[in-house]
């Protein structure tokens, strides 16, 4: 098959798929007939007909192949007069995705957008699951932690009067301590989880606003995280470790914790950034909506990016000014400054036995020489002046 | 129905972008992307990392008697007072007859971490000074301070009056309390210590991602969109890519001074207060008795006029003339208003005070 063909085919599919698509379309003469049931429809077989004109003037295109290549010898195939161009041009005019919505079936409008709202489906089934924990499982939840204290209780009384009076001493030993270990786990573990445990519930809501609904709400669930992190892993972390790698691991563990810092003011201020960003652009394009309306909108497309580049650089700029971005600002570089510390920390530790010279060794090397240099500069003015002083009397004489 | 975009128009500009792209292959290879620094000059004097320039006069007669040393700042290097030929503020200076010297601070590496604003005021300058004066047999010159190296002249000014004949600042900041420009609004919520800390000089290309924060959009991608029109243009690309090749030039800042500057300048505004030592020594402003010349930018976003502006109002000079160019922080000196008026301006200036 030669390439002709292969074009050829390409657009008769095409063309097959438009008439095969226009005809499922109801008619303006369709919707009278049927109470208006439709509404007019004769913008949308405007469109679909330039797309059919387009196809055409395609296909004429193939079949005069060998003249088209004869011409674009001797022209642009780009101009005025360029058939397909025109077509195209006249299809790209007419579809106007600020009026498309006019063209549409009401019926169809209001799928499409049912279809661009679905994402709150996932928001009001986090509220549907939310809500049953609200109202039927925590009520009950302060009944249930009671029963099982006191099933606990009853086991503990079982096992102290019951089993274990009836069990040989040298075997009590064996059922005893594994049960204290037992309620030890349990408490330390119960102790540990507790900040997790109570905040849960806000953790979930403030990340699920905040995929769903507001980003802004991600910085919610990052402060709570990182409340939780301090009070738990935080601490354990900063603990100080045994053995004779004591130094490298608390290091180690260091430069983690401030690594996990560094990533959650980041996050803070990339969601800060972001959310402006988000904003800017609903309000940009609505006010470019505005400007179609009055027919002042950019014409083309880097008209269009630079109306839409200005305006978000305007809000941004904006928003660097405030106090508030200044310190956000200042906490991150601060988050940074500290990770690269205890990380480069971290790495002379590691290259402290190999003989690459490191920082920290050859500071006190760089001090000495810039003490020694403003010494011997303070001096030779000395001896310059001292010089001078004895050259005077040297002529007199 | 209204249309929402000019599909051939924006049809045809892509095309055209596409054109130039593939044109600028041939461009690219063309192209050196480095005049700067081509006004004749030699090294006269060399300390640690400074290299102090005596350029070559270029008028026979009527040239200035009293030498004018321009101090830059520490940030960027001075390449951007003699970028090319034809946008070269020094070589416009030189043809209204003065002579000039220009420091050039090099490029401190770990071993410059503990200098001090000390070292840099009382020390490499107050050294080009000394000099300078034994060169030409005079004991004052003149200083041409500009940006950070203003303010660093205006220091050294306050505390030598004797060594300077007139003091010429340009964008100079000198009070730092205002919040109009970021730097100065981050400037002051900024730990420079912790900087410092973390890496002993602080890195040209961490500075650099700091001014490419003041307009992420306009510096980090439209600058370069922008660039496509000009792709296919071996001028257009050597400008731009000089001037690239400039604003990217960032040496790393001296530990030290740098904490110096940051916390005193910017966090204390230590130099309109007079509160500012320098080496044990209060830098009074008011010690500046010398004629002075105050210019600025109108349009300065990184020095802003109410920085610049009110330094005229601290000194005691009877003598103070300032200037205002509706221009950037770096138009003073490349634009071509700057090569038609602020370079003939200044050097009428130093002409009419060479007395």
């Amino acid at each position: 098959m030669n390439q002709e063909n292969i074009w050829m085919n390409m657009l008769n599919a095409q063309k097959t798929m438009m008439d095969s698509w226009q005809k499922m379309m109801p008619s303006t003469e369709d919707a009278k007939g049927s109470q208006n049931v439709f509404p007019d429809m004769s913008a949308m077989n405007n469109w679909m007909q330039m797309q059919q004109q387009l196809m055409t003037n395609w296909n004429q295109m193939m079949n005069n192949w060998n003249q088209m290549m004869e011409m674009s010898k001797t022209a642009m195939p780009f101009t005025e007069n360029f058939e397909p161009l025109k077509a195209w041009q006249e299809l790209t005019d007419a579809y106007n995705p600020l009026e498309f919505a006019d063209m549409m079936p009401k019926q169809n409008l209001e799928l499409y957008e049912k279809m661009m709202n679905s994402k709150q489906f996932y928001l009001a089934m986090h509220k549907f699951w939310d809500d049953i924990k609200t109202y039927y499982i925590d009520p009950g939840a302060e009944q249930t932690e009671k029963l099982s204290k006191e099933l606990k209780e009853q086991y503990d009384k079982i096992l102290k009067e019951n089993l274990l009076p009836i069990m040989p001493p040298e075997l009590r030993t064996f059922v005893q301590t594994p049960h204290e270990l037992i309620q030890v786990i349990m408490e330390t573990f119960g102790r540990f989880a507790e900040p997790w445990k109570n905040s849960m519930d806000d953790m979930i809501n403030a990340l699920a606003q905040g995929a769903i609904k507001d980003p802004a709400k991600f910085n919610d669930f990052i402060k709570i995280w990182k409340e939780n992190y301090d009070k738990t892993v935080g601490e354990l972390i900063k603990s100080p470790v045994m053995g004779s790698n004591r130094e490298l691991i608390e290091q180690q563990n260091k430069a983690v914790d401030k690594m996990i810092d560094l990533i959650m003011v980041f996050s803070e201020a990339s969601f800060a950034v972001t959310n402006i960003a988000s904003t800017q652009s609903d309000d940009a394009v609505n006010a470019y909506i505005e400007l179609v309306k009055k027919g002042e909108q950019p014409k083309s497309f880097q008209e269009f990016y630079d109306y839409w580049s200005g305006q978000l650089e305007g809000e941004l700029e904006k928003y660097f000014y405030t106090d508030e971005y200044a310190a956000l600002l200042a906490k991150l570089s601060d988050a940074f400054m500290d990770y690269k510390i205890e990380s480069d920390k971290l790495l002379e530790k590691q290259l402290e036995t190999t003989p690459i010279v490191t920082d920290a060794k050859i500071d006190s090397v760089y001090k000495t020489i810039y003490l020694l240099k403003k010494e011997v500069k303070t001096l030779k003015k000395k001896v310059e002046s001292l010089e001078a002083g004895q050259a005077k009397p040297a002529k007199k004489a | 129905m209204n249309q929402f975009l000019d599909i051939k128009k924006s049809f045809e500009e892509g095309m055209e972008a596409q054109k130039k792209m593939l044109k600028s292959l041939e461009t690219m290879v063309n192209i050196k992307g480095d005049g700067s620094n081509r006004t004749e000059r030699e090294i006269v004097y060399q300390e640690d990392k400074l290299t102090l320039y005596h350029y070559t006069k270029r008028v026979k007669r009527g040239a200035n008697k009293v030498p004018t040393l321009i101090v830059y700042a520490l940030v960027n290097t001075p390449a951007m007072m003699d970028l090319q030929e034809d946008k070269s503020f020094i070589k416009n200076l030189l043809d209204e007859g003065a002579d000039l010297y220009l420091i050039e601070w090099g490029y401190p590496t770990p071993d410059d971490r503990y200098l001090g604003l000390e070292d840099y005021i009382q020390g490499y300058i107050d050294n080009c000074v000394d000099f300078i004066c034994k060169e030409h047999k005079t004991d004052k010159i003149n200083l041409l301070g500009v940006c950070q190296g203003g303010t660093f002249s205006v220091m050294y000014a306050a505390l030598n009056p004797k060594k300077v004949k007139n003091l010429i600042t340009m964008v100079t900041p000198v009070d730092f309390s205002t919040d109009d420009g970021l730097l100065f609004k981050w400037g002051k919520y900024l730990n420079a210590d912790k900087m410092v800390e973390a890496y002993g000089n602080l890195p040209g290309d961490f500075l650099n991602t700091g001014f490419l924060t003041l307009k992420p959009i306009s510096l980090v991608i439209n600058k370069y969109l922008d660039l496509i029109d000009d792709l296919d243009s071996e001028s257009s690309m050597d400008n731009f890519l000089t001037m690239e090749k400039w604003i990217f030039d960032s040496p790393n800042q001296a530990g030290r001074a740098f904490k110096e500057f940051i916390n005193g300048m910017y966090k204390e505004n230590k130099l309109i207060k007079g509160e500012m030592e320098i080496g044990g020594e209060k830098v009074d402003l008011k010690n500046i008795n010398m004629p002075l010349l105050n210019v600025y930018a109108e349009r300065d976003h990184q020095v802003p006029n109410a920085a610049s502006k009110p330094l005229e109002d601290y000194v005691s000079s009877l003598d103070t003339t300032t200037k205002c160019y509706p221009t950037g922080h770096i138009g003073l000196f490349v634009s071509g208003r700057s090569q038609r008026e602020v370079a003939p301006f200044i050097g009428k200036w130093l002409k009419d005070h060479d007395k």
